[in-house]
């Protein structure tokens, strides 16, 4: 019965191994193989010093612990070590998959089983550092390829930046997208992002909203173009009607019409009229507003006779809403007049009786009559008219709208003219930026093209530079980053490539900002700056401080610790009302704010398990029971005198990782090993049954007591051990973070042992503890996953040596994360690219 | 298929495909008793035509008389429908002349040519009168999808003054709906081509979908110069992106042809028309195929506003329409005017023959129907409103006796040759502008 779930359990963790050895094996690009070939010619003294040692000090301990069970004839878990004997480079090679797990396994502790001979601590550090050191002495011993990054679509945070930071708008077209896929914990991998035709339509859409977003044509603003004429004049006072209808007014008579401002601006207002007689002398008419405040002075001369008038038009600045105009002629030297001051006498008779009689009166037809006393009306009105604004509200139009129109095609007798120079001069700049890079005349042309089709469609310049924009967002240059050389771009003798500067820059800003880079980047990249190693230090630094790395929190950080799964994560909410979506927002927010300020900081990767410092809005703090903390607002928060420390003590963490109803050790401990310590258990067995299940042993027992009854399972045992432990030591924190001294009747126990006799009680001992001793291990899991995320890609074997690289590299300060970033951005598989010319001879893998 | 190809692609009328298989509209198909034995009676179609600057009159002119008489040599692209034609003189816009009224006879031109009324001169208050046409179209609303179509060849200017202070919107239109609203033309054929046979939302579509198919022409351009330039692994990401928009492509294809199979088949281009006589002849074609289809009974085309200053370099005349037309008998300007009005003349001989290809009722669609061509001018140097240029084409379903040269004694007013056709036309009318009765010589 043993045997068999013994059996089981290393089926299960065969699936693990084999499944690592087949990623490697099946690398797309043949490296595996490529290198599989050279160690065997250039085994040098590095390597085979360690496969001797191997042998020497390595071997026997397998001996001793492993080769009872993984021998050739008991192949348990299908792993049969009984060739271990002499790791030559070529084994270590094809094995190296392989050889990595059992290396995670034993250095885990997983291995040997509980009820098994186990190791001394010391013993097992041996083991482990012997198998690591042939293991990668001889991958690292050859100058390791940089490795292929596939074409990688935007996903949708980079979606989402790239176009705010294309129009300095942030529209967030990309909400409507689909999730992307995650590969290697990220969803900016190459391999995975994948594009449907679905996802190709909503590119679409998005492409157009965001055009007409950043884009307004003319004719989509308010705009008033309006006459008041003859009969649609309002009037008080003795008038009459002569022939076409003009208006004439007495002395003390006056026409009004109201119109409708739909926007702030400058308008032009013109008034048709004039004298009565030919012989009167030019005659004045005082423009009054809806206040009663006189707006401007006209003088008009004899009207002409018949149909004609005389004109005279000026601009005023009016204010949105409605607004009417009064004419009145006034007499010479009558009163003192002073524009915008003078006050209408007129308008305190105004009442709304006589407004409502003229309103009446307008929808009278009017009966010209030619035979009325001319001297007795002095003044004839024939129109009020309105128009504009003259200037398209600067407020309504959006601010990429200038930027993007810096030309603008002449257009006479309704011909555009030179359409595509002006096109072509608003689309260069903006592709550029774009597309990343330098852009041809010749392509810039063919968009270029969009828009004179529109003008030639008499659909307006704007309206054309709307679809040219659509255009350059649904281009593949603008959603995919596709990395190829130019031409004559030198190849290295290993027929890797280097980046250009221009790739460089758009590779650091899409790592570092989510987004394209900026013109200061791309500045650099010309300049030479990135190629530079200060200058390109001090230039990532300067990047690591604009507030657009926040994107490291949002995407690498909340993906590296997983806060992502907070969004989904589903509390019981009859057991913890708490919960909101806005406690569930602050929880994720504390987490990356933590992180982004240990960053910026420089701060050791350490410092994120012991760090003192926190953020907290009102909600937050209250929940962690800290008081002082009001508004919504994120405030610095000391952790002094709490029993929190770093992000193990994150309300985030602690809720992500457990049930919906209690607190889960193990999912606990499982998440620290991954993410702290980099070593990932294995998955449990199949068949294995879940705690619940189990349960039925003891209802009354601690949920502590429960699982070391699980772990009295020796199929669980083995990985467990571990896990739990660390697991417990976050025990003092409920299932949505809160501290807590009681788990239902029990009080709870927060102490824990991890291997190497390291005790330690309660979570703030957990994370120093970690700090302190599983620094090398943390600071390793920061530098994998930070390559991983500034790559796109699944790390290669050969990765592994960088890794270890830049290690050595940051281990005088503490590996400070900023310079694990830095180093990162220098290292080869950043830099260059592995590259195989398209129209060279295929290599002709079936033979 | 490639963009260019599309855009610039001449118009193709599948000739005799255009007359068959063409669903009979609600309109006609309710008008018809199941029961009756004979064939619905054809409706009579009405179109009429609009040059502007006036022509060089003894060109113009036929020689003989009555049925004894030979076409111009300005005329002479009818000579294949001689005999569905009648040349009319004497035929005057008396509220085309001054008057009093000054200046603006460009702008009185174009007004009077359907209204025979006189405009009121302002830049601001238009006033004219009913036209021709919509006399007709009004008491036709209901029996045809559009109750008529306004077509030109270059924009309308509505605002402004364009002519010694007549607004603009007299020397742009001559369909007027009423006494203060003209009838907007229609100048971009693929325009005129959806108002007259799309149904509800689907011209937004189309367009959407038209501009789509660019923007993917575009951006498929850029994929294949990159596929050029990956390696394997880039290549099928390439390909992921390759397969949507052809999945997008497909899509907007099969929507194109589920409205295709409602609309006649006749290829229009999206964009401008730069060509004058490509142009014309789409619009000459859509006229047709309205009235082929029975979208509309009555229709109405300027082959230029008044005044007009297009230079017709393609026939090798430089100076603009207009400036020449002031020509005070010069030699050079008269015989490219002449050149002009000849060319005029071909263009609307292709629509003649295009109507007479068409079968319809007993006759042909020509037969059918009643063609006004001319102008509001004759003599374009002294803008002389008298002795009009004037071509009716097609007998009005056997109502008008063809093949004549019709020169009554004195002068017409042209509001009585209207009154005629309004009766031709089934909508008859009192009184139109300075009308004073039917023209009898016509009927």
């Amino acid at each position: 019965m043993l045997e068999l779930t013994l059996r089981k359990l290393s089926i299960g963790l065969c699936l693990i191994i084999c499944s690592a050895a087949f990623v490697s094996a099946d690398d797309p690009d043949g490296d595996s193989s490529g290198v599989a070939k050279k160690p065997a010619n250039e085994k040098s003294s590095a390597t085979s010093e360690a496969t001797d040692r191997w042998s020497a000090e390595g071997w026997p301990l397998i001996q001793q612990f492993c080769i009872d069970c993984h021998n050739e004839d008991f192949q348990e878990g299908e792993l049969d070590l009984s060739s271990y004997g002499s790791l030559s480079a070529d084994k270590v090679t094809e094995a190296s998959g392989q050889m990595k797990r059992v290396l995670e396994m034993v250095r885990f502790g997983a291995m040997p089983p509980e009820d098994y001979d186990q190791p001394t601590p010391e013993e097992r550090k041996k083991l482990v550092d012997l198998l690591d050191q042939t293991l990668f002495a001889v991958s690292c011993d050859l100058r390791p390829r940089p490795g292929k990054v596939t074409a990688r679509r935007l996903n949708r945070a980079e979606y989402n930046r790239s176009i705010r930071d294309l129009f300095g708008m942030d529209l967030k077209p990309a909400e409507a997208f689909p999730s992307d896929e995650v590969g290697a914990g990220f969803d900016n991998n190459g391999d995975v992002l994948s594009l449907s035709p679905l996802l190709m339509e909503k590119y679409l859409d998005a492409a157009e909203e965001v055009a007409s977003q950043v884009l307004v044509r003319p004719s989509d603003l308010p705009r008033l173009d309006e006459e008041r004429a003859n009969d649609q004049l309002l009037v008080h006072g003795e008038t009459n009607t002569g022939s076409f209808t003009g208006r004439f007014l007495a002395v003390d008579a006056f026409a009004w019409a109201d119109f409708d401002v739909p926007v702030d601006g400058e308008y032009r207002i013109q008034v048709r009229g004039g004298t009565t007689r030919e012989d009167h002398p030019n005659k004045k008419l005082a423009v009054w507003d809806e206040t009663g405040v006189l707006r401007r002075v006209v003088e008009l001369g004899y009207y002409g006779g018949g149909g004609s008038s005389q004109r005279s038009d000026f601009r005023l600045k009016l204010k949105e809403g409605k607004r009417s105009f009064f004419v009145e002629p006034i007499e010479e030297s009558e009163r003192e007049l002073i524009i915008n001051e003078t006050v209408s006498p007129l308008f305190s008779d105004l009442d709304k009786s006589i407004v409502k009689a003229a309103v009446e009166r307008q929808k009278e037809r009017l009966r010209p009559d030619r035979r009325f006393d001319r001297d007795k009306y002095p003044y004839m009105v024939r129109e009020i008219e309105i128009n504009g604004p003259s200037e398209p509200p600067k407020h309504l139009l959006p601010p990429s709208q200038k930027r993007i129109l810096r030309s603008y095609p002449s257009r006479r007798g309704g011909r555009w003219g030179n359409v595509e120079k002006s096109a072509m001069e608003c689309l260069k700049p903006l592709m550029r930026r774009a597309f990343r890079g330098s852009v041809s005349d010749e392509e810039v042309r063919r968009y270029a093209q969009l828009v004179v089709q529109a003008t030639e469609r008499e659909e307006g310049f704007v309206r054309g530079m709307q679809i040219a924009v659509s255009a350059v967002l649904v281009s593949p240059r603008f959603l995919f980053r596709i990395e190829t050389p130019p031409d004559e771009w030198p190849r290295e003798e290993d027929g890797s490539v280097r980046l250009t500067p221009q790739q460089l820059a758009t590779r650091l800003s899409y790592f570092l900002w989510s987004s394209l880079p900026d013109d200061a980047l791309l500045k650099a990249a010309e300049d030479g700056s990135l190629t530079d190693k200060k200058r390109l230090e001090s230039l990532v630094r300067r990047m690591i401080a604009d507030s657009k790395a926040d994107a490291l929190g949002d995407q690498f950080a909340a993906q590296w610790l997983g806060l992502r799964n907070l969004d989904v994560h589903e509390a019981n909410l009859s057991k913890f009302s708490e919960f909101t979506p806005s406690l569930r927002q602050a929880m994720a927010t504390e987490t990356t704010m933590v992180f982004l300020k240990s960053l910026r900081d420089n701060r050791p990767v350490a410092d994120l398990l012991t760090t003192e410092q926190s953020f907290m809005n009102q909600e937050l703090a209250k929940h962690y029971g800290i008081s002082g903390v009001e508004g919504d607002a994120f405030q610095t928060v000391s952790l002094k005198g709490t029993p929190r420390r770093g992000v193990l003590s994150h309300a985030s963490v602690l809720t992500l990782t457990s049930n919906p109803s209690r607190t889960s050790p193990v999912k606990r401990g499982k998440w620290i090993l991954v993410n702290i310590l980099g070593t990932p258990p294995p998955e449990p067995p199949p068949g294995v049954p879940e705690l619940e299940e189990t349960e039925t042993a003891s209802e009354n027992a601690s949920l502590r007591e429960q699982l070391e009854l699980h772990r009295s399972n020796p199929s669980c045992a083995s990985c467990h051990r571990v896990m739990d432990q660390l697991g417990f030591g976050l025990e003092q924190f409920d299932a949505i973070g809160r501290f807590r001294k009681m788990e239902g009747d029990h009080e709870v126990d927060a102490s824990g042992e991890l291997p190497g006799g390291r005790v330690f009680s309660g979570a703030s001992e957990l994370s120093k503890m970690l700090g302190e001793t599983e620094a090398e291990a943390f600071a390793k899991t920061f530098t994998e996953r930070v390559m991983t995320f500034a790559l796109g890609r699944e790390l290669t074997p050969q990765d592994r040596c960088v890794v270890d690289e830049i290690l050595g590299k940051t281990s005088e300060n503490n590996h400070q994360m900023v310079d694990v970033i830095v180093e990162v951005i220098r290292s080869r598989p950043f830099q260059y690219y592995d590259w195989v010319d398209p129209d060279s001879p295929k290599q002709t893998i079936a033979e | 298929m490639p963009n260019d190809a599309r855009m610039e692609r001449r118009t193709l009328l599948r000739g005799a495909a255009v007359a068959m298989g063409l669903p009979f509209l609600d309109a006609m198909g309710n008008s018809r008793s199941l029961f009756a034995a004979e064939a619905p009676k054809s409706p009579v179609r009405m179109a009429c035509v609009f040059f502007p600057n006036g022509a060089i009159m003894p060109d113009w002119r036929p020689t003989g008389e009555g049925d004894d008489w030979q076409l111009s040599k300005t005329l002479a692209p009818l000579q294949p429908f001689k005999s569905k034609i009648n040349v009319v003189r004497q035929l005057a816009h008396d509220n085309g002349r001054a008057h009093g009224d000054g200046a603006g006879d460009h702008a009185r031109c174009a007004s009077t040519f359907l209204t025979a009324a006189r405009p009121v001169k302002t830049s601001g208050n238009i006033r004219l009168g009913v036209s021709v046409d919509q006399v007709a179209a009004t008491q036709l609303v209901g029996k045809t999808r559009l109750p008529s179509v306004e077509l030109g060849l270059v924009p309308s200017r509505n605002a402004g003054s364009c002519d010694s202070g007549y607004s603009c919107a007299y020397s742009s239109n001559i369909s007027w709906r009423n006494e203060t609203q003209p009838m907007p033309k229609e100048i971009t054929p693929r325009m005129a081509f959806e108002r007259m046979f799309s149904q509800g939302d689907s011209v937004e579509r189309r367009k959407r979908n038209f501009v789509r198919q660019s923007i993917l022409d575009v951006v498929q351009h850029d994929a294949n110069k990159l596929m050029k330039q990956v390696g394997e692994t880039d290549k099928r990401k390439l390909d992921e992106y390759f397969t949507s928009i052809r999945e997008i492509e497909m899509r907007i294809q099969r929507t194109e042809e589920e409205d295709r199979t409602a609309l006649p088949d006749i290829e229009v281009p999206f964009g401008r028309v730069e060509a004058f006589r490509e142009h014309a002849r789409l619009m000459y074609d859509l006229m047709a195929i309205g009235f082929q289809t029975d979208t509309t009974r009555v229709a109405t085309f300027m082959l230029d506003n008044a005044g007009g200053n297009r230079r017709y370099t393609e026939i090798g005349v430089k100076d603009a329409h207009h400036g020449m037309s002031h020509h005070r008998n010069r030699a050079e300007p008269v015989a490219n005017l002449q050149k002009i009005d000849h060319y005029l003349v071909e263009q609307f001989a292709y629509f003649l023959e295009k109507l007479d290809s068409i079968p319809d009722g007993d006759g042909t669609l020509l037969d059918q129907s009643i063609v006004m061509y001319g102008s509001g001018i004759s003599d374009g140097n002294r803008h002389d409103h008298g002795d009009l240029p004037i071509v009716l084409a097609g007998s009005g379903g056997g109502q008008v006796e063809t093949g004549r040269y019709i020169q009554p004694e004195s002068e017409r007013p042209m509001g009585n040759l209207f009154l005629s056709l309004l009766d031709i036309m089934g909508t008859p009318a009192e009184a139109i502008g300075d009308s004073s009765g039917r023209l009898d010589e016509l009927v």
